[in-house]
Protein backbone atom coordinates (compact mmCIF):
# COMPACT_ATOMS: atom_id res chain seq x y z
CA UNK A 1 0.00 0.00 0.00
CA UNK A 2 1.35 3.46 -0.79
CA UNK A 3 1.80 6.30 1.66
CA UNK A 4 -1.12 8.14 0.09
CA UNK A 5 -3.50 6.44 2.53
CA UNK A 6 -5.75 9.04 4.12
CA UNK A 7 -7.52 6.98 6.73
CA UNK A 8 -7.11 3.64 8.42
CA UNK A 9 -9.75 1.35 9.80
CA UNK A 10 -9.42 -0.02 13.31
CA UNK A 11 -11.55 -2.24 15.47
CA UNK A 12 -12.62 -1.36 18.99
CA UNK A 13 -12.41 -3.92 21.77
CA UNK A 14 -16.08 -4.74 21.24
CA UNK A 15 -15.61 -5.31 17.54
CA UNK A 16 -16.96 -2.15 15.90
CA UNK A 17 -15.10 -0.60 12.98
CA UNK A 18 -13.79 2.96 13.18
CA UNK A 19 -11.98 5.18 10.69
CA UNK A 20 -9.13 7.40 11.79
CA UNK A 21 -7.43 9.86 9.44
CA UNK A 22 -3.68 9.51 9.18
CA UNK A 23 -2.98 12.96 10.56
CA UNK A 24 -5.19 12.28 13.59
CA UNK A 25 -3.56 8.92 14.28
CA UNK A 26 -0.20 10.70 14.56
CA UNK A 27 -1.29 12.04 17.96
CA UNK A 28 -0.79 8.60 19.46
CA UNK A 29 2.40 6.58 19.22
CA UNK A 30 0.73 3.16 19.25
CA UNK A 31 -1.77 4.28 16.61
CA UNK A 32 1.06 5.64 14.54
CA UNK A 33 2.86 2.30 14.70
CA UNK A 34 -0.29 0.54 13.56
CA UNK A 35 -0.55 3.01 10.73
CA UNK A 36 2.98 2.25 9.61
CA UNK A 37 2.25 -1.46 9.79
CA UNK A 38 -0.81 -1.02 7.62
CA UNK A 39 1.01 1.21 5.13
CA UNK A 40 4.13 -0.84 4.70
CA UNK A 41 3.07 -4.43 5.10
CA UNK A 42 1.98 -6.46 2.07
CA UNK A 43 -0.97 -8.20 3.64
CA UNK A 44 -3.00 -5.20 4.66
CA UNK A 45 -6.26 -7.09 4.93
CA UNK A 46 -5.98 -7.44 8.65
CA UNK A 47 -7.77 -4.71 10.60
CA UNK A 48 -5.89 -3.80 13.81
CA UNK A 49 -7.77 -3.93 17.09
CA UNK A 50 -7.47 -1.24 19.71
CA UNK A 51 -8.19 -2.37 23.24
CA UNK A 52 -10.59 0.46 23.93
CA UNK A 53 -14.36 0.07 23.93
CA UNK A 54 -16.50 1.68 21.23
CA UNK A 55 -18.05 4.35 23.40
CA UNK A 56 -14.64 5.56 24.50
CA UNK A 57 -13.00 5.20 21.11
CA UNK A 58 -15.59 7.54 19.56
CA UNK A 59 -14.51 10.23 22.00
CA UNK A 60 -10.81 9.53 21.56
CA UNK A 61 -11.09 9.78 17.78
CA UNK A 62 -13.17 12.94 18.09
CA UNK A 63 -10.37 14.45 20.18
CA UNK A 64 -7.68 13.34 17.73
CA UNK A 65 -9.49 14.75 14.69
CA UNK A 66 -10.01 18.09 16.43
CA UNK A 67 -6.43 18.41 17.61
CA UNK A 68 -4.68 16.97 14.56
CA UNK A 69 -4.54 20.11 12.37
CA UNK A 70 -2.93 22.12 15.16
CA UNK A 71 -0.51 19.41 16.23
CA UNK A 72 0.70 18.94 12.67
CA UNK A 73 1.05 22.55 11.59
CA UNK A 74 1.35 24.65 14.73
CA UNK A 75 -1.39 27.24 14.98
CA UNK A 76 -1.91 30.80 16.16
CA UNK A 77 -2.82 31.89 19.67
CA UNK A 78 -6.46 32.48 18.81
CA UNK A 79 -6.70 28.89 17.59
CA UNK A 80 -5.16 27.67 20.84
CA UNK A 81 -7.73 29.70 22.75
CA UNK A 82 -10.57 28.22 20.73
CA UNK A 83 -9.18 24.73 21.20
CA UNK A 84 -9.05 25.23 24.95
CA UNK A 85 -12.75 26.12 24.97
CA UNK A 86 -13.46 23.07 22.85
CA UNK A 87 -11.52 20.89 25.32
CA UNK A 88 -13.65 22.14 28.21
CA UNK A 89 -16.86 21.36 26.31
CA UNK A 90 -15.43 18.01 25.26
CA UNK A 91 -14.74 17.05 28.86
CA UNK A 92 -18.27 17.77 30.10
CA UNK A 93 -19.05 14.08 30.12
CA UNK A 94 -20.69 11.58 32.37
CA UNK A 95 -17.99 10.66 34.83
CA UNK A 96 -19.24 7.35 35.99
CA UNK A 97 -18.66 5.45 32.81
CA UNK A 98 -16.71 7.54 30.37
CA UNK A 99 -14.06 9.69 32.11
CA UNK A 100 -12.54 6.65 33.74
CA UNK A 101 -12.20 4.93 30.36
CA UNK A 102 -10.86 8.07 28.70
CA UNK A 103 -8.13 8.17 31.36
CA UNK A 104 -7.22 4.56 30.73
CA UNK A 105 -7.34 4.93 26.96
CA UNK A 106 -5.26 8.11 26.87
CA UNK A 107 -2.67 6.43 29.06
CA UNK A 108 -2.68 3.29 26.92
CA UNK A 109 -2.48 5.22 23.64
CA UNK A 110 0.26 7.56 24.93
CA UNK A 111 -1.76 10.66 24.16
CA UNK A 112 -0.17 13.28 26.36
CA UNK A 113 -2.62 16.08 25.66
CA UNK A 114 -5.74 14.04 26.29
CA UNK A 115 -4.18 12.29 29.29
CA UNK A 116 -3.35 15.59 30.93
CA UNK A 117 -6.77 17.01 30.10
CA UNK A 118 -8.57 13.98 31.52
CA UNK A 119 -6.49 14.03 34.71
CA UNK A 120 -7.22 17.74 35.14
CA UNK A 121 -10.92 17.07 34.65
CA UNK A 122 -10.87 14.29 37.22
CA UNK A 123 -9.01 16.52 39.68
CA UNK A 124 -11.45 19.41 39.14
CA UNK A 125 -14.29 17.02 39.72
CA UNK A 126 -12.84 15.63 42.94
CA UNK A 127 -12.03 19.07 44.38
CA UNK A 128 -15.46 19.70 45.83
CA UNK A 129 -16.18 16.15 46.94
CA UNK A 130 -16.17 14.36 50.25
CA UNK A 131 -14.23 11.16 50.76
CA UNK A 132 -17.34 9.02 50.47
CA UNK A 133 -18.43 10.79 47.25
CA UNK A 134 -15.03 10.04 45.72
CA UNK A 135 -15.36 6.39 46.70
CA UNK A 136 -18.75 6.30 45.05
CA UNK A 137 -17.78 7.69 41.65
CA UNK A 138 -14.66 5.55 41.38
CA UNK A 139 -16.42 2.47 42.74
CA UNK A 140 -13.93 2.08 45.56
CA UNK A 141 -14.59 0.05 48.66
CA UNK A 142 -13.51 1.54 51.96
CA UNK A 143 -10.93 -1.01 53.07
CA UNK A 144 -10.01 0.62 56.36
CA UNK A 145 -11.29 -1.16 59.44
CA UNK A 146 -13.20 0.98 61.93
CA UNK A 147 -10.20 0.99 64.29
CA UNK A 148 -7.88 2.07 61.50
CA UNK A 149 -10.28 4.78 60.55
CA UNK A 150 -10.47 6.05 64.09
CA UNK A 151 -6.69 5.97 64.27
CA UNK A 152 -6.36 7.88 60.99
CA UNK A 153 -8.71 10.51 62.27
CA UNK A 154 -6.74 10.87 65.46
CA UNK A 155 -3.25 10.66 64.02
CA UNK A 156 -3.68 12.43 60.74
CA UNK A 157 -1.17 15.22 61.04
CA UNK A 158 -3.08 17.47 58.67
CA UNK A 159 -6.33 17.43 60.60
CA UNK A 160 -4.91 19.59 63.34
CA UNK A 161 -4.50 22.44 60.86
CA UNK A 162 -8.20 23.08 60.52
CA UNK B 1 -4.62 -3.96 28.99
CA UNK B 2 -8.32 -4.16 28.65
CA UNK B 3 -10.86 -1.52 29.34
CA UNK B 4 -13.99 -3.12 30.71
CA UNK B 5 -17.41 -1.64 31.25
CA UNK B 6 -17.35 -1.72 35.03
CA UNK B 7 -14.49 0.45 36.25
CA UNK B 8 -11.51 -1.35 37.73
CA UNK B 9 -8.90 0.19 39.97
CA UNK B 10 -7.17 3.29 38.59
CA UNK B 11 -3.53 2.53 37.79
CA UNK B 12 -1.10 4.21 40.19
CA UNK B 13 0.46 6.44 37.54
CA UNK B 14 -2.88 7.92 36.62
CA UNK B 15 -3.85 8.43 40.23
CA UNK B 16 -0.52 10.07 40.99
CA UNK B 17 -1.00 12.56 38.16
CA UNK B 18 -4.57 13.34 39.21
CA UNK B 19 -3.44 13.82 42.81
CA UNK B 20 -0.67 16.18 41.78
CA UNK B 21 -3.33 18.36 40.14
CA UNK B 22 -5.50 18.50 43.26
CA UNK B 23 -5.24 21.36 45.74
CA UNK B 24 -2.81 20.48 48.48
CA UNK B 25 -5.55 20.40 51.11
CA UNK B 26 -7.36 17.58 49.30
CA UNK B 27 -4.08 15.77 48.75
CA UNK B 28 -3.38 15.83 52.48
CA UNK B 29 -6.80 15.47 54.06
CA UNK B 30 -8.93 13.51 51.59
CA UNK B 31 -7.11 11.23 49.18
CA UNK B 32 -5.26 9.20 51.86
CA UNK B 33 -8.62 8.49 53.55
CA UNK B 34 -10.29 7.02 50.45
CA UNK B 35 -8.69 3.59 50.61
CA UNK B 36 -5.38 1.89 51.35
CA UNK B 37 -4.11 1.81 47.79
CA UNK B 38 -4.79 5.52 47.29
CA UNK B 39 -2.99 6.28 50.55
CA UNK B 40 -0.08 4.23 49.22
CA UNK B 41 0.09 6.22 45.97
CA UNK B 42 0.31 9.44 47.97
CA UNK B 43 3.64 8.28 49.41
CA UNK B 44 5.19 8.68 45.96
CA UNK B 45 7.38 11.74 45.77
CA UNK B 46 6.08 12.81 42.36
CA UNK B 47 2.74 13.65 44.01
CA UNK B 48 4.45 16.45 45.92
CA UNK B 49 6.33 18.42 43.29
CA UNK B 50 3.98 21.33 43.71
CA UNK B 51 3.14 22.56 47.19
CA UNK B 52 0.95 25.65 47.02
CA UNK B 53 -0.32 26.42 50.50
CA UNK B 54 -1.87 29.82 49.65
CA UNK B 55 -5.47 28.59 49.16
CA UNK B 56 -5.32 26.45 52.28
CA UNK B 57 -3.96 29.27 54.42
CA UNK B 58 -6.44 31.74 52.93
CA UNK B 59 -9.44 29.48 53.59
CA UNK B 60 -11.34 29.92 56.87
CA UNK B 61 -11.27 33.72 56.75
CA UNK B 62 -7.52 33.68 56.18
CA UNK B 63 -7.13 32.74 59.81
CA UNK B 64 -3.89 30.83 59.23
CA UNK B 65 -2.28 33.88 57.66
CA UNK B 66 -2.02 35.73 60.94
CA UNK B 67 1.54 36.60 61.95
CA UNK B 68 1.13 34.75 65.26
CA UNK B 69 0.58 31.45 63.50
CA UNK B 70 3.97 31.13 61.81
CA UNK B 71 4.66 27.94 63.76
CA UNK B 72 1.54 26.31 62.29
CA UNK B 73 2.54 27.28 58.76
CA UNK B 74 6.05 25.99 59.39
CA UNK B 75 4.61 22.73 60.69
CA UNK B 76 2.78 22.33 57.39
CA UNK B 77 5.97 22.98 55.44
CA UNK B 78 7.95 20.57 57.65
CA UNK B 79 5.38 17.87 57.05
CA UNK B 80 5.01 18.32 53.28
CA UNK B 81 8.31 19.48 51.79
CA UNK B 82 10.31 16.32 52.69
CA UNK B 83 7.68 14.21 50.88
CA UNK B 84 8.95 15.59 47.58
CA UNK B 85 12.46 14.34 48.46
CA UNK B 86 14.25 16.66 46.12
CA UNK B 87 11.66 16.86 43.35
CA UNK B 88 10.11 20.06 44.72
CA UNK B 89 9.22 22.35 41.83
CA UNK B 90 6.88 24.94 43.35
CA UNK B 91 6.47 26.11 46.93
CA UNK B 92 4.06 28.84 47.99
CA UNK B 93 3.54 29.72 51.65
CA UNK B 94 3.09 32.90 53.65
CA UNK B 95 5.12 34.13 56.57
CA UNK B 96 7.91 31.74 57.54
CA UNK B 97 10.22 32.76 60.33
CA UNK B 98 12.91 30.33 61.41
CA UNK B 99 16.28 29.63 59.84
CA UNK B 100 15.66 25.89 60.18
CA UNK B 101 12.64 26.09 57.90
CA UNK B 102 14.55 27.98 55.21
CA UNK B 103 17.35 25.41 55.48
CA UNK B 104 14.83 22.61 55.05
CA UNK B 105 13.48 24.24 51.89
CA UNK B 106 17.02 24.73 50.61
CA UNK B 107 17.88 21.07 51.22
CA UNK B 108 14.87 19.95 49.21
CA UNK B 109 14.84 22.81 46.78
CA UNK B 110 17.63 22.23 44.30
CA UNK B 111 15.04 21.82 41.53
CA UNK B 112 12.81 24.60 42.77
CA UNK B 113 11.50 26.83 39.98
CA UNK B 114 8.88 28.86 41.83
CA UNK B 115 9.36 30.02 45.41
CA UNK B 116 6.78 32.33 46.97
CA UNK B 117 7.41 33.22 50.59
CA UNK B 118 5.79 36.65 51.07
CA UNK B 119 5.56 38.12 54.58
CA UNK B 120 8.48 35.98 55.75
CA UNK B 121 11.15 37.03 58.19
CA UNK B 122 14.04 35.97 56.01
CA UNK B 123 17.19 38.02 56.63
CA UNK B 124 20.28 38.76 54.57
CA UNK B 125 22.51 36.31 56.55
CA UNK B 126 19.90 33.56 56.02
CA UNK B 127 19.91 34.31 52.29
CA UNK B 128 23.68 34.02 52.34
CA UNK B 129 23.44 30.52 53.77
CA UNK B 130 20.88 29.15 51.35
CA UNK B 131 20.88 31.16 48.10
CA UNK B 132 23.41 28.90 46.37
CA UNK B 133 20.89 26.02 46.46
CA UNK B 134 18.36 27.87 44.33
CA UNK B 135 20.18 28.07 41.03
CA UNK B 136 17.14 26.86 39.05
CA UNK B 137 14.75 29.47 40.42
CA UNK B 138 12.77 31.44 37.84
CA UNK B 139 9.98 32.93 39.97
CA UNK B 140 10.59 34.44 43.41
CA UNK B 141 8.16 36.25 45.67
CA UNK B 142 9.74 38.01 48.64
CA UNK B 143 7.02 40.63 49.02
CA UNK B 144 6.76 42.21 52.46
CA UNK B 145 9.83 40.38 53.73
CA UNK B 146 10.75 43.35 55.89
CA UNK B 147 14.08 41.98 57.12
CA UNK B 148 15.39 41.37 53.65
CA UNK B 149 17.59 44.16 52.37
CA UNK B 150 19.46 45.19 49.28
CA UNK B 151 22.51 42.95 49.99
CA UNK B 152 20.16 39.96 50.33
CA UNK B 153 18.50 40.78 47.02
CA UNK B 154 21.91 41.08 45.37
CA UNK B 155 22.87 37.66 46.77
CA UNK B 156 19.68 36.23 45.29
CA UNK B 157 20.41 37.86 41.94
CA UNK B 158 23.97 36.56 41.89
CA UNK B 159 22.95 32.99 42.73
CA UNK B 160 19.69 32.67 40.81
CA UNK B 161 20.87 33.48 37.34
CA UNK B 162 17.69 32.23 35.70
CA UNK B 163 15.37 34.51 37.67
CA UNK B 164 12.67 35.92 35.39
CA UNK B 165 10.00 37.05 37.79
CA UNK B 166 10.51 38.97 41.02
CA UNK B 167 7.77 40.07 43.38
CA UNK B 168 8.92 42.63 45.88
CA UNK B 169 5.68 44.29 46.92
CA UNK B 170 5.71 46.24 50.14
CA UNK B 171 3.03 47.27 52.61
CA UNK B 172 0.95 49.97 51.06
CA UNK B 173 1.13 53.59 52.04
CA UNK B 174 -1.82 55.89 52.42
CA UNK B 175 -2.42 58.28 49.56
CA UNK B 176 -1.37 61.36 51.53
CA UNK B 177 1.74 59.78 52.97
CA UNK B 178 5.00 60.09 51.05
CA UNK B 179 7.38 57.32 52.11
CA UNK B 180 11.12 57.88 52.51
CA UNK B 181 13.11 57.17 49.36
CA UNK B 182 14.91 53.88 49.44
CA UNK B 183 16.83 53.01 46.31
CA UNK B 184 19.46 50.42 47.33
CA UNK B 185 17.18 47.62 46.23
CA UNK B 186 16.81 49.16 42.78
CA UNK B 187 20.60 49.07 42.45
CA UNK B 188 20.68 45.45 43.58
CA UNK B 189 17.98 44.45 41.09
CA UNK B 190 19.52 46.42 38.23
CA UNK B 191 23.02 45.08 38.78
CA UNK B 192 22.28 41.39 39.46
CA UNK B 193 19.02 40.45 37.70
CA UNK B 194 19.45 41.19 33.99
CA UNK B 195 17.05 38.45 32.87
CA UNK B 196 13.93 39.73 34.61
CA UNK B 197 10.77 39.68 32.52
CA UNK B 198 8.28 40.58 35.22
CA UNK B 199 8.92 42.83 38.17
CA UNK B 200 6.30 43.70 40.77
CA UNK B 201 7.31 46.41 43.24
CA UNK B 202 3.86 47.66 44.33
CA UNK B 203 4.06 49.94 47.36
CA UNK B 204 7.86 50.05 47.28
CA UNK B 205 9.55 53.30 48.30
CA UNK B 206 11.77 53.17 45.23
CA UNK B 207 12.02 56.47 43.29
CA UNK B 208 12.13 57.56 39.65
CA UNK B 209 15.93 57.19 39.47
CA UNK B 210 15.70 53.61 40.71
CA UNK B 211 13.09 52.61 38.17
CA UNK B 212 15.19 54.27 35.48
CA UNK B 213 18.17 52.19 36.52
CA UNK B 214 16.12 48.96 36.39
CA UNK B 215 14.65 49.77 32.98
CA UNK B 216 18.13 50.44 31.66
CA UNK B 217 19.62 47.21 33.00
CA UNK B 218 16.79 44.69 32.55
CA UNK B 219 16.35 44.80 28.80
CA UNK B 220 14.04 41.74 28.71
CA UNK B 221 11.47 43.31 31.05
CA UNK B 222 7.94 42.92 29.71
CA UNK B 223 5.79 43.77 32.70
CA UNK B 224 6.49 46.26 35.44
CA UNK B 225 4.02 46.80 38.24
CA UNK B 226 4.63 49.78 40.50
CA UNK B 227 1.22 50.31 42.00
CA UNK B 228 1.36 52.97 44.70
CA UNK B 229 5.06 53.63 44.33
CA UNK B 230 4.45 57.25 45.27
CA UNK B 231 8.09 58.30 44.89
CA UNK B 232 8.01 57.51 41.20
CA UNK B 233 7.09 60.21 38.69
CA UNK B 234 5.94 58.09 35.78
CA UNK B 235 5.98 61.03 33.38
CA UNK B 236 9.75 61.33 33.88
CA UNK B 237 10.48 57.76 32.84
CA UNK B 238 10.33 58.38 29.11
CA UNK B 239 7.71 55.69 28.70
CA UNK B 240 5.59 57.89 26.45
CA UNK B 241 8.43 58.23 23.94
CA UNK B 242 8.17 54.54 23.24
CA UNK B 243 11.68 53.79 24.41
CA UNK B 244 10.51 50.43 25.73
CA UNK B 245 8.09 49.14 23.11
CA UNK B 246 7.67 45.66 24.65
CA UNK B 247 7.04 46.91 28.17
CA UNK B 248 3.68 47.16 29.92
CA UNK B 249 3.64 49.32 33.03
CA UNK B 250 1.05 49.46 35.78
CA UNK B 251 0.90 52.24 38.34
CA UNK B 252 1.83 54.22 40.26
CA UNK B 253 -1.85 55.23 40.24
CA UNK B 254 -4.37 52.51 41.22
CA UNK B 255 -6.56 51.03 38.47
CA UNK B 256 -9.03 48.20 38.30
CA UNK B 257 -6.69 45.71 36.70
CA UNK B 258 -4.78 44.95 39.88
CA UNK B 259 -6.88 42.02 40.89
CA UNK B 260 -5.94 40.49 37.55
CA UNK B 261 -2.31 40.90 38.49
CA UNK B 262 -2.81 38.74 41.53
CA UNK B 263 -3.43 41.47 44.05
CA UNK B 264 -5.83 40.15 46.59
CA UNK B 265 -9.07 42.17 46.76
CA UNK B 266 -8.34 42.65 50.46
CA UNK B 267 -4.83 43.91 49.82
CA UNK B 268 -5.22 47.37 51.43
CA UNK B 269 -6.31 45.67 54.64
CA UNK B 270 -2.80 44.37 55.04
CA UNK B 271 -2.00 47.58 56.83
CA UNK B 272 -3.59 45.74 59.73
CA UNK B 273 -1.01 42.97 59.41
CA UNK B 274 1.64 45.63 59.38
CA UNK B 275 0.41 46.90 62.75
CA UNK B 276 0.39 43.48 64.29
CA UNK B 277 3.93 42.84 63.17
CA UNK B 278 5.55 45.92 64.64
Amino acid sequence: MSSSVEAITVLSSDGDEFKITVSAAKLSKPLNWMLEDVCFSDDCDEVPTIEVNSKTLVKVIEYCEKHAPRANSGASDSDAEELKKWDIEFMKMDVKDILFHILMAANYLHMEGLYDLACQTAADLMKGMTVSQIRKIFHIKNDFSSEEQEQLRRQHPGCSFD
Amino acid sequence: MEVVTTPVRLPDDILALISSKLPIRARVLMIPLVCKSWAQVLTRRDCWKEIDLFPWIDSNDRRLRHTNLADKREKMVRMLVPRSSGLLHTLCVYGLESLSIFSLIAENGTRLRTLRIPESDITDPMVQQIAARFSMLTVLDVSKCMFLDAPGLALIGNNCRMLEELHRRMYLHFLDEVPPVYDDEATAIASTMPNLKFLDIGGHSINTEGVHMILGACSKLKRLCMWRCFNVQAQNLGLAKNRFPKLTVWGPQPTDSFILLGYHPLEPLLLYDFDSKF
